[in-house]
């Protein structure tokens, strides 16, 4: 008997050695958010008090080597290529999806969904690159101006999140039941009725977290953007104006900054945190109410 | 020497043993087993029967203390194995359970080869011998009934198997631990009749060596395979005897309704 | 309803169908353009020589091998160091405990770092791990930093994979005589290796391709590098560099190809191993 006590203690305190291991291994993506928040703040709220909240969010000067830190162009900047990336994405991803989930056959949708989804691997360098030398040009010929613009760099961001879209919207698609669409078939729908009346609502709420989540890929995409928008420091009030990005603001200067410059950056860093941080609460908040 | 006067080796003994369900928000917790006095002899098939939701799995999940891993609750009365009680705070539980085997009732694949699935309990036990763990596998697929059919691959992904060999595995990979006492739990509740034939054989021929607790829907498995029988319903014993006297002579209008089919 | 409406739902059900087959058209021809582009432009450089040689002139002439090994060391360390974390999380959150408030910050904090642009990971790294922990542009920093992007995607993934796993499978190894931690290694994690690979394959292509938090972390260094803690440069990066600087488009070209190929190269692999596994 004390020798099965023994192994039997033994055995339950390695075990319970193992279940805090990982306890504290669990924590870790918790312990990361919070040292970006520490050290992310840390280093740019102290340079928005000192600028005051109002200048810093509402100023359009940016001028951070003569002291000026003003967001404002950047935060209109980052909204109009946001939308824009959506208007057009948005769609596109929706009609693919329904055609993948709804329409195409299984063998067919088995080799198309991974083929969309390989999309997400292309580095975002790439469909910079592709912006610069294929859709700069055609913008500046078709539409005038420099081709480095709002629009520009809003198809660009409408491509970049086609995959992720389309494949969290086949997946609550796909996650209806199939009674659903047959009882929609069954009093006399068309296919397409099926679809847009019954399955479609039915999944809204896994829709809605694919569309936040392409927009929050968008909202914080910086290098494609760099890329192809211009990165002047304005307000654009043409599609086809340049602008810049909270994101390219940082990646833009970084490289160079010091002193108050560098902690303007990483104050640019916190506003474009919170926002994303807004847009996800106000996501998750939608989705819980339904 | 008749078997009534041979004096009773028990293997296995419960004592006035119950099982409650811990209390949920939905009400207080749900009684699965009541009072259950029994005991089973070394040797032997010691059959249990009754409908679903009867208790009967929970008690065999009580043996080798697999309850407390899915579901534990509260346990009363006393349940003793080879004379020690199971519920002993000091007790091993990995070490009870490598005594007592486990068979479920969907056969079940490690997503590994087929040899490596019957070694995988000796293999946790500290076995590492090659030519040990090797006469392990022939000597309980042999058991199992099932060595012939895959002696030539060995190596295959268990998975492949068909769900009667599955199960057969299932079997060989139990008694690799070489358990005292086997508990089956409507083990060929998934099968077709010829793969249940094939079990049956395997549990009637190693009965001598591994005592076999087993748990079916089947009246007529435990009519053609068990030594004694046991009935229970709503989380009672309702009787326990020879299985020729249960079944053509019960003491219980209950257990006659349940095996003649008016129930169950 | 009048033959009028019949006939309308008929073609709205036509029209419809089509323009959702050609909008799924549109999307694979984005891509098949993507690919097609890089391979007319750059496919001509893409040659042995290209991997095995040292870059020339900035990166003007010759080939891309210290970037090819910058690129391969901080990718293995990052995920050497973002796997067992993300794997250990997601085996804490399946097994160990009970949905309460525990799992629910661990989800939270996960999820919001999977929101948090990669852009606000290179400042975070570039202030922890080069300023204040003194690790300086290196390949340490980087993997470091990427090792905290990519976390979230591996503890999701893993955790779906291990979910997966049927519960009776851990029951076996329990009534064979394991310990919780032995059916967790021996039993639910090689069950769930598909799901994690594929997690893991998708990380991997998120390194590779990452841009904006590895060059503040990680430097433009175009040398060998001897150390973890010596500046390189990642194959994106180099990339990134060629194109805006304007050094030279051929070279870019041709090194966005080497990049896509190899990280459509590992998808693919994965999706075949993975494949292949599962039907032996």
């Amino acid at each position: 008997m004390s020798d099965t006590e023994r192994s039997s203690t033994h055995l339950g305190r390695r075990e319970e050695n193992i279940r805090l291991g990982l306890l504290a291994v669990a924590f870790s993506a918790v312990f990361v958010l919070a040292l970006i928040i520490l050290f992310v703040f840390q280093a740019g709220v102290p340079l928005i008090w000192k600028t005051g909240l109002g200048p810093f969010l509402g100023g359009l000067e940016w001028g951070p080597t003569r002291g000026q830190f003003g967001i404002l162009a950047m935060i209109v900047g980052t909204i109009q290529v946001t939308l824009g990336a959506l208007l057009l994405g948005v769609p596109l991803s929706l009609l693919a999806a329904i055609h993948l989930s709804e329409f195409a056959k299984p063998s067919t949708r088995v080799v198309l969904k991974p083929l969309i989804e390989l999309l997400a691997a292309i580095p975002s360098v790439v469909y910079g690159f592709i912006g610069v030398v294929v859709l700069v040009p055609f913008v500046r010929e078709t539409f005038g101006g420099s081709g480095f613009s709002v629009l520009t760099a809003a198809v660009v961001l409408g491509v970049m999140i086609l995959p992720t879209v389309i494949s969290i919207s086949v997946d609550a698609l796909q996650a209806v039941p199939h009674s659903y669409r047959e009882g929609a078939l069954a009093l006399g729908a068309t296919p397409w009725q099926a679809v847009t009346r019954v399955v479609v609502p039915a999944a809204r709420s896994g829709i809605v977290t694919a569309v936040v989540l392409g927009m929050g890929r968008a909202m914080g995409e910086t290098m494609a953007v760099i890329m192809v928008a211009g990165n002047a420091v304005v307000v654009p009030t043409s599609p086809l104006h340049p602008c810049r990005t909270l994101t390219s603001n940082i990646a833009l200067e970084m490289a160079y900054a010091a002193g108050d410059h560098q902690k303007a950056l990483f104050a640019t860093g916190v506003v474009l945190f919170v926002m994303i941080f807004l847009l996800n609460a106000l996501a998750t908040a939608l989705v819980r109410r339904r | 020497m008749t078997p009534e006067a041979r004096p009773r080796d028990l293997i296995l003994e419960a004592t006035g043993l119950s099982f409650t369900y811990p209390p949920s928000a939905k009400g207080p917790g749900q009684k699965a087993l009541e009072g259950i006095t029994l005991g089973v002899e070394r040797g032997t098939i010691f059959g249990i029967i009754g409908p679903s939701r009867s208790g009967k799995s929970t008690f065999l999940r009580l043996i080798n203390r697999l309850q407390e891993v899915t579901a534990p609750g509260q346990v009363e009365g006393s349940l003793r194995f080879e004379g020690k009680e199971i519920f002993d705070p000091g007790r091993d539980p990995y070490q009870l359970r490598r005594e007592v085997g486990f068979c479920f009732d969907k056969p079940q694949a490690l997503d590994l080869s087929i040899a490596d699935n019957v070694t995988f309990g000796p293999r946790l036990a500290g076995v590492t011998s090659r030519g040990e763990l090797d006469a392990i596998v022939e000597e309980t697929l042999r058991a199992a009934n099932l060595w012939d059919e895959v002696k030539d691959r060995l190596s295959l992904n268990a998975n492949r198997l068909s769900g009667g060999q599955k199960q057969r595995l299932a079997l060989a990979r139990t008694l690799a631990l070489r358990p005292k006492l086997l508990l089956l739990d409507e083990p060929c509740s998934a099968l077709d009749p010829i793969s249940t034939a094939r079990i049956e054989e395997a549990l009637v021929a190693m009965k001598h060596r591994t005592t076999c607790i087993l748990v079916t829907n089947n009246t007529k498995q435990a009519a053609r395979l068990a030594d004694r029988t046991a009935f229970f319903l709503m989380a009672k014993l309702v009787e326990e005897g020879p299985t020729q006297q249960v079944f053509t002579n019960p003491v219980d209008d209950r257990t006659d309704d349940y095996i003649s089919g008016r129930f169950g | 309803m009048t033959p009028e409406t019949r006939q309308d739902n008929l073609r709205w059900n036509r029209l419809g169908q089509r323009l959702c087959l050609g909008m799924t058209m549109a999307v694979v021809a984005v891509l098949v353009a993507i690919l097609a582009y890089l391979v007319w432009h750059g496919g001509d450089r893409l040659t042995i020589g290209f991997f095995l040689d040292f870059p020339k002139d900035l990166g003007r002439e010759g080939g891309i091998l210290p970037i090819l090994v910058s690129t391969m060391v901080l990718a293995v360390l990052a995920l050497a160091i973002a796997v067992p974390l993300g794997i250990g999380t997601a085996v804490y959150l399946t097994e160990y405990t009970r949905e309460g408030w525990v799992t629910t910050v661990i989800r939270f904090g996960a999820e919001c770092l999977a929101g948090i642009p990669s852009i606000i990971f290179g400042l975070f790294g570039f202030i922890l791990f080069v300023v204040h922990l003194g690790l300086g542009w290196s390949i340490l920093s980087g993997a470091l930093t990427l090792a905290c992007m990519v976390l979230p995607t591996i503890i999701r993934t893993s955790e779906e994979a291990i979910k997966a796993v049927p519960a009776v499978l851990r029951q076996v190894g329990f009534s064979l005589g394991a310990t919780k931690s032995q059916v967790i290694w021996h039993i639910v994690l090689p069950q769930a290796r598909r799901g994690i690979i594929t997690g893991v394959i998708l990380a991997l292509g998120r390194v590779m391709g990452e841009t904006a938090c590895v060059i503040f972390t990680t430097g433009i260094s175009m040398e060998m590098p001897t150390s973890p803690l010596d500046s390189a440069r990642s194959m994106a990066v180099h990339f990134y560099l060629l194109a805006r600087e304007g050094i030279s488009m051929e070279m870019a070209n041709t090194t966005a190809l080497a990049l896509v190929g190899m990280i459509l190269l590992i998808n693919t692999a994965a999706a075949v191993l993975v494949a292949r596994r599962s039907s032996r």
